[in-house]
């Protein structure tokens, strides 16, 4: 479950974040969408427990795993080993892992000798090694192309389903939103709103029950 | 590329040669002949071998002192602004210190024995060291931070995976800055107040205006620090720096 109550978020004086309340009850996964500067990842940051710097309260119980906008790996140890230093996971567990996100045969490479979007599946694979309940992603397909994106959605859906993990995407892109979210928000206003976003089936249902 | 060092080296030998000639005096310029002759007698009696192994005894305490105390003080301050506030200005009396005041000071405050010499060489390189490491732990990745700071690592892992590895530039200059740096002063120590090693050597020359002995001694310890960046610092770099070739 993912729990945040904000007040207020800013950097220095500027009000980033407005009041929000944003709940992903267990097992399921949401989506923020929002345009570049509204504050998405900032407010991936406070669940993420990164930013403690806000005014609110924060409830993100049980082990996370966090997919960076950037990859962020360690660029001088090998594939295998950025699993297994930085979650603990074993060889045998790590190559389980590597084989799961389509990397197998690469666990001797260093993350340089992979492409952006291999080296993003081995950011899925480390974070999915560190077992989470709560999966955070922050931008996961950002400058790759669509079949690699639809690829990739496909995989995290299979992987979080598969761990009954809840998920938080962020994103700018609806279409991510609708492969991967049970539920989407928009990031509006500045300082910024939560704001549910009605699904594509919504005008449909109003206009048929007369809403 | 090693035709080119080894024709540089042979006319370096050659202008030596020729100088050495052309003042014609052994006692001032004694010629790379008489020089190496210098060398074999002291090899043969035991001497070079007895102090050049207290120079390098030296140099390695006072390297590896230098390097940890320098690692661990620039991590400090180059993760931490506020003690960095605190201790910046100490560190630019540091490295304004002269060499030659901190010796002494060390001999006089700590007495005329091994433990002041190694520290008098130490605290002469740590500043230096402090400040190239703490420019190397300011530039650390972020977004590395980020993630160790979600999946919590050991602080074993942390050191030794995630920042060390960031600081390798870093690391490399100060060693090969500090190697060069260190022997010179370790020989300083040495000539005032040490009873072996190349300084010892060198202040022996001086006071016998034995030139040649000077000479053949710094040549000595010249081609064994030479060995040791060949042997030591260039392979643990390449290993260092082995993914960035991948």
């Amino acid at each position: 479950m993912i729990r945040v109550s904000l007040n207020r978020k800013g950097q220095g004086a500027v009000p980033v974040l407005g009041p929000m309340e944003l709940l992903v009850p267990p097992g399921e996964t949401a989506a923020i969408l929002g345009p570049s500067g509204v504050g998405k990842s900032t407010l991936l940051r406070i669940v993420a427990g990164l930013d403690s710097a806000f005014d609110g309260t924060r409830q993100v119980p049980g082990r996370l795993g966090v997919v960076f906008q950037e990859p962020a790996l360690l660029k001088w140890r090998s594939v295998v080993k950025n699993l297994t230093l930085m979650t603990g996971v074993s060889r045998a567990g790590a190559l389980d892992l590597l084989a799961e996100v389509g990397l197998s045969g690469k666990a001797h490479l260093f993350p340089g000798q992979l492409s952006l979007g291999q080296q993003r599946r081995l950011s899925i694979a480390r974070a999915l090694a560190a077992e989470p309940q709560v999966l955070l992603l922050d931008e996961p397909f950002a400058s790759l192309d669509p079949a690699l994106v639809a690829d990739m959605a496909m995989l995290i859906r299979r992987a979080v389903r598969g761990r009954g993990a809840t998920c938080l995407l962020v994103t700018h892109s609806l279409n991510e939103a609708q492969m991967l979210a049970d539920k989407s928000y928009r990031l509006i206003g500045q300082p910024a709103r939560l704001v549910p976003l009605e699904s594509r089936l919504e005008p449909l249902r109003r206009a048929v029950s007369g809403d | 590329m090693w035709v080119g060092r080894a024709a540089s080296l042979l006319i370096m030998l050659g202008a030596w040669a020729l100088a050495a000639h052309w003042v014609a005096d052994p006692q001032t310029l004694p010629t790379p002949l008489t020089v190496g002759g210098i060398i074999v007698t002291e090899a043969r009696n035991g001497d070079l071998a007895h102090h050049m192994i207290a120079t390098l005894g030296r140099v390695t305490a006072a390297f590896l002192l230098a390097m940890s105390a320098g690692l661990a003080a620039g991590l400090a301050l180059g993760r931490r602004p506020g003690l960095n506030a605190w201790v910046d200005n100490l560190l630019v009396v540091m490295l304004n210190l002269p060499a030659l005041v901190v010796i002494v000071l060390c001999y006089v405050w700590i007495g005329l024995n091994e433990v002041a010499a190694i520290t008098a060489v130490a605290l002469n390189k740590i500043p230096m060291v402090t400040l190239m490491i703490r420019e190397g732990a300011r530039a650390v990745d972020a977004q590395l931070s980020a993630m160790v700071r979600v999946y919590r690592p050991s602080a074993v892992i942390v050191l030794r995976d995630v920042m060390l590895p960031q600081m390798a530039p870093q690391i490399a200059a100060a060693g090969r800055s500090g190697l060069a740096l260190i022997w010179k002063i370790v020989l300083v120590v040495e000539f005032l107040g040490r009873p072996d090693g190349v300084g010892f050597q060198i202040h022996l020359g001086f006071q016998l205006f034995d030139v040649g002995l000077v000479l053949a001694y710094a040549l000595c310890f010249v081609v064994v620090m030479l060995c040791v960046e060949g042997a030591i610092l260039r392979p643990w770099e390449a290993r260092a720096n082995r993914w960035r070739l991948a």
